[in-house]
């Protein structure tokens, strides 16, 4: 059984690191990136995407996806706290539209955004990408951490409202302590799905000092030529900070999964 | 929460429309698709230099995401006050009422007389009898080939054309070399290639065309188009179908470098780099015998978007009349300048490699680009069916026959 | 803190506490309204009117009429639900195998677990180009192929028999990792007591997983299928990417279709019309589920 188990795993890791393999390989490669060998191997690629844009890329989906999450977290976490703990008329109604919410494809908001967005000034800003970002994600924030706070024992609540706290001082000094990995878990989420995503980037931001890593790397793909290494190296270098911050973090992911979904 | 509240109050404001963007007449915001080669950035910064008072922003967007972005801006009435477009995406951006005439606002004098033009290229900047944009550049195609593969599959260099048996007896001999090797490569996903640079050429220059004269009804199904429909066919199969596919023409052109392809029929600007070039390339050109017209372009022209009011029209006037100096015009583009002058100030395209180019250019100084408003979805019909027939799921003539009721379909709306 | 006490609770009435806490609220369905219902309302006004020579024009239910008599998007619904399924069915079973697999504490699980949810962290626009790569006339595919003995040349994305099929293994591939997570967490919280009671009652592993671990955890899976069939749906990129819709339309999907019509041919009426006809299509199984609910 034991060892059964260790072969699935195997296998599936096998399937899994081969393609990511032949990624890192090609992003070494520095001429015949898509079909040569192992004969030409270096640190080209990485130099020159380095010395490029890309660091400044990577700096806008740090503060574009750093601002998502929190600000996505940070209106959802006493959303979600409501509909876990308040009887309210329209609740249900509400909660219905949360899902609604989840179902609209994104490519369908591209263009009223795109609007909306230069009406704005937020167009080709940091800022505007995130709160886009936010928007996107609230839903299934709120939808996270009303699970787990689901969970949450309710006599934490009526303890302290028997000592006079006020629902809002209760959900400051009692629920958000509690709830704190749900929160980093949440905006971990966050991050993972913002970091990679492209269409709405690229739709929001056309201002080169404005891109992000992902509308960076496909703006190697030129007219005239494309730099498969530098896509290769660039895409190396964006995966490994979330691999990375997935390693840390993935005892706690896994648990506030657990707790938001079995709501 | 401060922060949500002050947004949603923004938003509010925005939607009752009292957001009027302030215009500040001699601020010009001018679009171009990413130019790697920082010539362009180059001449709006001596050009600000030079015009104190003026202000002009250029906004390089990368070219895969550069239609798009356009079609959005001139969709939201905010975006570019002038704006490099691709030739293939003008007429459906002008048949939308996205454009103004531009010679009324720029002036036909100087570098910008109509006899300075390529006439050709300029008509392409003409939709329903108003010169909307004016032509900015060019690039004609050739079949471009490896001489050392096609030697060492047995062929003869060929002359300066060859015939189809020629060409069509050479690709499958390269292609008999084993199934690394592709006889000729070619791509097929995006939508306009189909007209321009894959079956497009050949049907044109079987003597066939997509639709007639007056654009109100298909000509897919003359033996004229589908001669050249099945020609190419047969020329894809010794390519690889995975390109079928593929976006972007960067495999063909990375292959043909490293000496696995034999022919591709394309521009200069998809001739392979140093980098990609190994030890087992040479490059040979030639033209196909039935070379009688213009063997197309993926060109671009300039434009002015129909939310640009009149009080920037002088400031449009002065960068463009000054983008149009034949130094400065090459400085927009890699491919071939779009105005006599210009072509004489195209000096690193004066090496003999280039001629063919030029020549094919000239030739066809008479013959309309085949252009209309509705190209880019018939390019889609197009590209799905030249699918059909290289994948061979259905014959030729009846693909073609089913293309050409469903595109009447669409000229009868 | 002071001591919970029993008398608070009453038994029959829930635990919740009685008001009206819409400011609660407000933050997050502000964000909500601005970034996805704005544009809903918006897609709904361009869907009902046409742009010519740049002024509007009112042509009502006119685009809706032209979309449904259309063959090619009764085609585009069909593909979009063998994709759906496709991609769901897969990733799930894949999800749960590794999940399975992984449930265990031992050192060789804890270093392979962050390589496995790196298809998932990998850019979209990446693990298309490897694939299409990958599936190549003399890609690994084929590659791999041969060496079971299996020659082949197919190019695989190019073949109107095998296309769909072959986006669907790669977006598979990207997004398993999704249900690896929720069903390893779902796992671990089926108590550990549960399945060896199961084992001692005689039954074996694959019933033990299917008459006990499962029905346990049917919650998450019930969850995580919805929330994957939602993505998958609305999913596009990697089709995009790989195919863009083709080979003669064989990959054609309603969200490539509504990218194709609204940024190649910029008909954007038509755009806002597919978009609120796929809203209505995805919203048909919210509704029904809320329905039954209420009915209950």
């Amino acid at each position: 059984m034991k060892w059964g188990a260790n072969v699935v795993l195997a296998v599936i890791v096998l399937v899994v690191a081969v393609p990511f393999a032949w990624v890192v390989l090609a992003s070494f490669r520095q001429s015949d990136v898509l079909t040569g060998g192992v004969s030409d191997l270096g640190f080209g690629n990485y130099l020159t995407v380095l010395s490029g844009s890309l660091p400044r890329d990577f700096l806008n989906s740090l503060v574009a996806c750093g601002v998502a999450a929190a600000l996505s977290v940070g209106v959802a976490a006493p959303a979600a706290y409501a509909f876990s703990r308040f009887r309210f008329p329209g609740r249900d109604l509400l909660f219905w539209l949360l899902l609604v919410v989840q179902v609209v494809p994104a490519v369908s908001l591209v263009v009223p955004l795109y609007k909306l967005w230069s009406q704005l000034d937020l167009f080709n800003t940091i800022i505007g990408l995130a709160i886009a970002y936010a928007g996107l994600n609230t839903a299934v924030c709120l939808l996270l951490l009303k699970g787990f706070l689901d969970d949450l024992p309710r006599e934490l609540d009526e303890a302290a409202a028997i000592d006079g706290c006020s629902p809002f001082v209760t959900f400051r000094r009692v629920i958000l302590p509690l709830l704190a990995p749900a929160l980093t878990s949440a905006g971990i989420f966050v991050v993972v799905t913002t970091w990679q995503e492209y269409v709405i980037a690229s739709s929001l931001m056309n201002e080169p000092t404005a891109f992000t890593a992902t509308v960076g790397l496909q703006n190697l793909v030129g007219q005239f030529s494309t730099d498969y290494g530098g896509i290769m190296a660039g895409s190396v270098l964006t995966a490994l900070p979330v691999i990375m911050v997935f390693a840390i973090f993935q005892r706690q992911f896994v648990q506030t999964v657990t707790g938001g979904l079995k709501g | 929460m401060r922060r949500i509240a002050a947004m949603a109050v923004v938003a509010a404001l925005a939607l009752s429309g009292c957001a009027a963007p302030a215009t500040d007449a001699a601020a010009l915001s001018v679009w171009i698709p990413t130019d790697s080669t920082g010539k362009a950035a180059a001449f709006v910064d001596s050009y600000n230099a030079s015009h104190p008072g003026q202000q002009v922003t250029l906004r390089q967007i990368p070219f895969g995401n550069y239609d798009n972005a356009l079609g959005q801006a001139f969709s939201a009435g905010k975006g570019p006050d002038v704006a490099k477009i691709n030739g293939t995406t003008f007429p459906s951006l002008a048949s939308k009422g996205y454009l103004q005439p531009i010679v009324p606002i720029v002036g036909d004098t100087g570098q910008l007389a109509t006899s300075n033009f390529y006439p050709q290229l300029y008509r392409a900047g003409e939709y329903d009898g108003k010169q909307l944009a004016l032509p900015i550049d060019t690039g004609t195609r050739v079949l471009q080939y490896n001489k050392k593969l096609l030697a060492k599959a047995g062929v003869a260099p060929f002359g300066e054309t060859a015939t189809y048996p020629e060409i069509l007896a050479a690709a499958q001999k390269v292609r008999a070399l084993g199934r690394d090797y592709q006889g000729f490569c070619y791509v097929g996903g995006d939508k306009w290639y189909t007209v321009n640079s894959n079956a497009g050429p050949f049907v044109i220059q079987s003597g066939g065309t997509f639709l007639s004269p007056d654009e109100k009804r298909a000509t897919l199904d003359t033996p004229q188009a589908v001669a050249g429909f099945e020609f190419f066919a047969s020329l894809a199969a010794t390519g690889n179908k995975s390109n079928l596919v593929s976006t972007a023409s960067a495999p063909c052109v990375e292959a043909f470098g490293a000496g696995t392809v034999g022919m591709q029929f394309d521009g200069f600007w998809d001739i392979p780099t140093a980098k990609q070039i190994t030890g087992d390339f040479e490059l040979g050109q030639t033209l196909p015998t039935a070379q009688t017209t213009y063997s197309t372009t993926g060109g671009w022209v300039l434009g002015v978007p129909n939310y640009v009011p009149p009080a920037k029209f002088d400031a449009v006037k002065q960068f463009v009349n000054a983008m149009y100096e034949p130094a400065d015009l090459v400085r927009f583009t890699s491919l071939m300048p779009a105005t006599l002058s210009g072509r004489d100030a195209a000096t690193t395209l004066k090496a003999p490699q280039y001629d063919i180019y030029w020549k094919i250019l000239a030739e066809n100084a008479d013959n309309p680009i085949p252009l209309n408003a509705d190209l880019i979805a018939q390019a889609t019909l197009l590209t799905s069916t030249m699918q059909t027939i290289i994948l061979g799921d259905k014959p030729t003539a009846v693909a073609l026959a089913e293309a050409d009721t469903a595109l009447d379909a669409t000229l009868g709306k | 803190m002071a001591v919970v006490s029993d008398q608070v609770r009453t038994p029959t009435a829930p635990a919740a506490v009685r008001g009206a806490p819409y400011v609660w609220l407000v933050p997050a369905f502000a964000l909500l309204v601005f970034v996805v219902g704005y544009p809903i309302v918006e897609n709904i006004g361009s869907s009902v009117t046409t742009s010519v020579a740049g002024t509007e024009r009112f042509v009502g239910l006119q685009q809706y009429g032209a979309l449904l008599t259309d063959p090619t998007f009764y085609r585009a619904v069909w593909l979009t639900v063998l994709w759906t399924v496709g991609v769901t069915v897969l990733q799930f079973l894949l999800g749960l195998a590794t999940a399975l697999a992984a449930d265990r504490a031992t050192w060789f699980v804890r270093w392979v677990r962050p390589v496995l949810i790196i298809p998932w962290v990998l850019p979209g626009v990446v693990a298309a180009n490897v694939w299409v790569v990958f599936y190549n006339e003399n890609g690994l595919v084929n590659d791999l192929l041969s060496v079971v003995g299996l020659d082949s040349d197919r190019a695989w994305l190019a073949d109107t028999a095998t296309s769909l099929p072959a986006v669907i293994v790669a977006a598979a591939w990207k997004g398993f990792p999704f249900y690896f997570l929720l069903l390893l967490a779902g796992l671990q919280s089926v108590p550990k007591e549960t399945r060896e009671a199961a084992t001692i009652d005689g039954a074996g592993p694959f019933q033990t997983l299917t008459r006990v671990v499962l029905p346990q955890m049917k919650t998450i899976i019930v969850t995580s299928l919805a929330l994957g069939v939602i993505a998958t749906s609305n999913y596009f990129d990697g089709i995009y990417l790989m195919t863009a819709g083709g080979p003669a339309d064989s990959t054609l999907t309603l969200p490539v279709w509504v990218y194709n019509t609204a940024f190649s041919q910029f008909d954007l009426a038509k755009a806002s019309a597919l978009s609120v006809i796929i809203l209505l299509l995805v919203l048909v199984p919210v509704i029904v589920n809320q329905v039954r609910r209420g009915v209950r």
